[in-house]
């Protein structure tokens, strides 16, 4: 068992300090030597803060959540106010200008990143969960049940994925819920293909089979043993999956497929921007480069958390 | 005839594979087809825009219905559907818009995709094979990090939005600093009324959406060739081609990258699939009249035959592939089984 895989019991564990005995008591037990006086969370953190990009994304990315989450009280203008001044250049006033309708760019950015920022992280958890489920339970029991689910990802895999969301898109008649549902029913592959990996490793080692002789259930080990330690992966997964569902999400609202008008999300601010880019370029702009940098910090954020918490894991690109 | 050889040698071992792969192949369309029906029919009544049409009479409505077995259980639409399209034949696979056959339609507008994207790929390989060879082969140099950034930053971006900007500013803007009276590089349809045969008129078309479309394969191939050289690279077979006295060029050119091309082939392949069947943004951005805009139209028109033609049309596009990539890989791999 190497350190990497010792230090899984407390996961990504940034917020979470375990006492010494605790750590003491788990290296015991996987037979891991950790130097003095550093409990996972301490030896993930120092590898991580040595991401200089990384650490500026999570602060990117605090930030972006702390504006979605307060949006209404940060937005300068009621975001779906409309003014008859028609689409202004950005001014003093409105800071990225104003769209045909005179409504106030910035607030809209601000209300549309709370549904783009939202739908990508709720997405990327239920892909997470479904993907967790399936190849734990794939990976622990392996044999005919393994084989049927691993066929089922194979499948799933082949399925032309953004026809079949826009039809999905269409089908849902946009509603939020919809779309995240569907997101996360046809993403969670990735983590299934990682989850029953590392099962199938490690149901092979000593402690399960301690655990078993102890008269442990099988869903016992599989939340108590085996899940902890294949944590890092799924974290890593999820956090650029968040990325990806942001662009996706934004691709389909784009299409007129996703989020629907007056709800405005990044994708569908660029359907209206289309038509006018060449007289007004700053509707373009804006809501584009959101996209980018809040994507572009996702993927660095989970570029650092790969490093930081399992340097020996090969970097898996879908 | 060395490669006939090896190819008689593999089909013992390639039939049963096949045949496994084909059974799997089913499975998968019939996945498709499962999904896209319900789908479909969860969108309500197929019929409701042609309700609207006052062109159209109740009678024609109730034929429609009859023939197409809306007044059956749905578990018998799927078959009543299922039957027209593979058939080819039947008011499912008659096009609501078009007023004839979708698979012929299908099939005229997925040459013009054919076009782009085999542009599109001989584009992306020119420059992510190159590029991944080299952030090899100085691996940790600015160049690779550099490199790096710059895939990183192709991952990040929506295609859609990169095609906007492609129009702002290669279209529009460099239109107007160069005085002309059309742009340089246009931004929609194949090519210019009345141009049709000027070959130098059409590839002015082509330039955005190729950039367009390659940028995602260029950003993900670059990094696979250069992890696949990576992996080669500290062989011995190549430590002994230097010992040999085999001059650089050779050992890197020759025998380095004989090796470190074939797991990038296979991902080639499958990804030419996906931008045959998902070329839908770019096309639809560039007004490119090929599949990908066929089935957004049909989308928004409700024409469902055709929207379920294109899915499925595009599917067996990517089960082939699928089929074709893993062949090609055990036929470049001998270490490979099939398993």
């Amino acid at each position: 068992m190497s350190a990497v895989s010792g230090h899984g019991g407390s996961g990504p564990g940034v917020g979470r300090r375990r006492s010494p005995d605790d750590v003491a008591a788990q290296s015991a037990e996987h037979g891991a030597a950790y130097t003095a006086g550093s409990t996972p969370g301490q030896m993930f953190w120092r590898r991580f803060r040595r991401h200089r990009l990384a650490m500026i994304s999570a602060v990117l990315l605090l930030l972006l959540y702390a504006m979605a989450l307060f949006a209404p009280l940060i937005a300068p203008y009621d975001y779906a106010k409309i003014e008859y001044t028609g689409a202004q250049p950005p001014s003093a006033d409105h800071w990225l200008g104003t769209d045909e309708l005179g409504r106030d760019q910035l607030s809209r950015i601000i209300m549309g990143g709370r549904v783009s920022l939202m739908v990508g992280l709720v997405v990327a958890a239920l892909a997470a969960g479904i993907g967790t489920l399936v190849g734990m339970i794939a990976g622990y029991y392996g044999s005919w049940v393994d084989n049927a689910l691993m066929r089922l990802v194979d499948m799933t895999l082949s399925l032309p994925l953004l026809p079949l969301l826009m039809v999905a898109g269409l089908a849902t008649g946009g509603s939020l819920w919809g779309i995240v549902v569907i997101l996360g029913a046809l993403t969670w592959m990735g983590v299934a293909r990682l989850v029953r990996g590392s099962f199938l490793s490690l149901r092979e080692k000593e402690f399960v089979e301690a655990a078993r002789a102890m008269g442990a259930s099988d869903w016992r080990i599989i939340t108590r043993h085996l899940l902890p330690n294949a944590v890092a992966p799924i974290v890593v997964n999820t956090t650029l999956a968040v990325g990806t569902a942001i662009i996706v999400e934004s691709v389909l609202s784009f299409l007129g497929f996703g989020i629907q008008p007056p709800t405005p999300s990044w994708g569908n601010m660029l359907t209206d921007a289309k038509s006018t880019m060449v007289l007004y370029p700053w509707l373009t702009w804006a809501p584009g480069l959101s996209i980018v940098i809040t994507v572009l910090a996702v993927n660095f954020f989970g570029d650092g958390l790969r490093d930081a918490l399992d340097p020996t894991q090969v970097r898996i690109e879908e | 005839m060395r490669l006939l050889r090896i190819f008689i040698a593999n089909m013992r071992e390639l039939l049963p594979f096949i045949v496994r792969r084909m059974v799997y192949s089913i499975g998968v369309l019939a996945m498709v087809c499962v999904i896209v029906f319900s789908l479909v029919r969860a969108t309500g009544d197929p019929l409701a825009r042609l309700r609207m049409n006052p062109r159209i009479t109740p009678a024609d409505i109730a034929r429609l219905e009859a023939q197409m077995g809306l007044d059956q259980p749905k578990v018998v639409q799927f078959f009543y559907w299922l039957g027209d399209t593979v058939s080819g034949e039947g008011e499912w696979s008659r096009s609501f818009t078009h007023k004839a056959p979708v698979f012929p339609i299908i099939w005229d507008r997925f040459q013009n995709t054919l076009v782009l994207v085999t542009f599109s790929v001989a584009f992306a390989l020119a420059v992510a094979l190159p590029l991944g060879i080299y952030s090899a082969l100085r691996q940790y140099s600015k160049f690779d990090y550099a490199a790096t950034a710059l895939s990183f930053f192709g991952f990040s971006m929506p295609i859609f939005w990169f095609g906007l900007i492609l129009q702002l500013l290669l279209g529009y803007q460099l239109m107007q600093w160069l005085d002309l009276r059309e742009p340089l590089f246009y931004t929609a349809s194949m090519y210019s009324a009345g141009a049709e045969f000027d070959i130098l008129n059409r590839l002015r078309h082509l330039v955005l959406p190729v950039l367009t479309l390659s940028l995602a394969t260029i950003a993900g191939w670059s990094r696979y060739q250069r992890s696949a050289m990576l992996d080669v690279i500290n062989m011995d077979y190549l430590r002994t081609a230097r010992a040999k006295g085999l001059p650089e060029r050779v050992v890197i050119g020759k025998h380095a990258l004989k090796n470190a091309l074939i797991p990038v082939v296979t991902v080639v392949a499958l990804d030419m699939a996906a931008l045959l069947g998902g070329a839908v943004v770019t096309e639809t951005i560039f007004a490119w009249p090929g599949m990908g805009r066929l089935f957004f139209q049909a989308l928004e028109q409700r024409d469902f035959p055709m929207v379920m033609g294109v899915v499925i049309f595009t599917s067996v596009i990517l089960v082939v592939f699928n089929l074709l990539a893993d062949i090609v890989y055990g036929f470049l791999d001998p270490r490979i089984r099939y398993e």
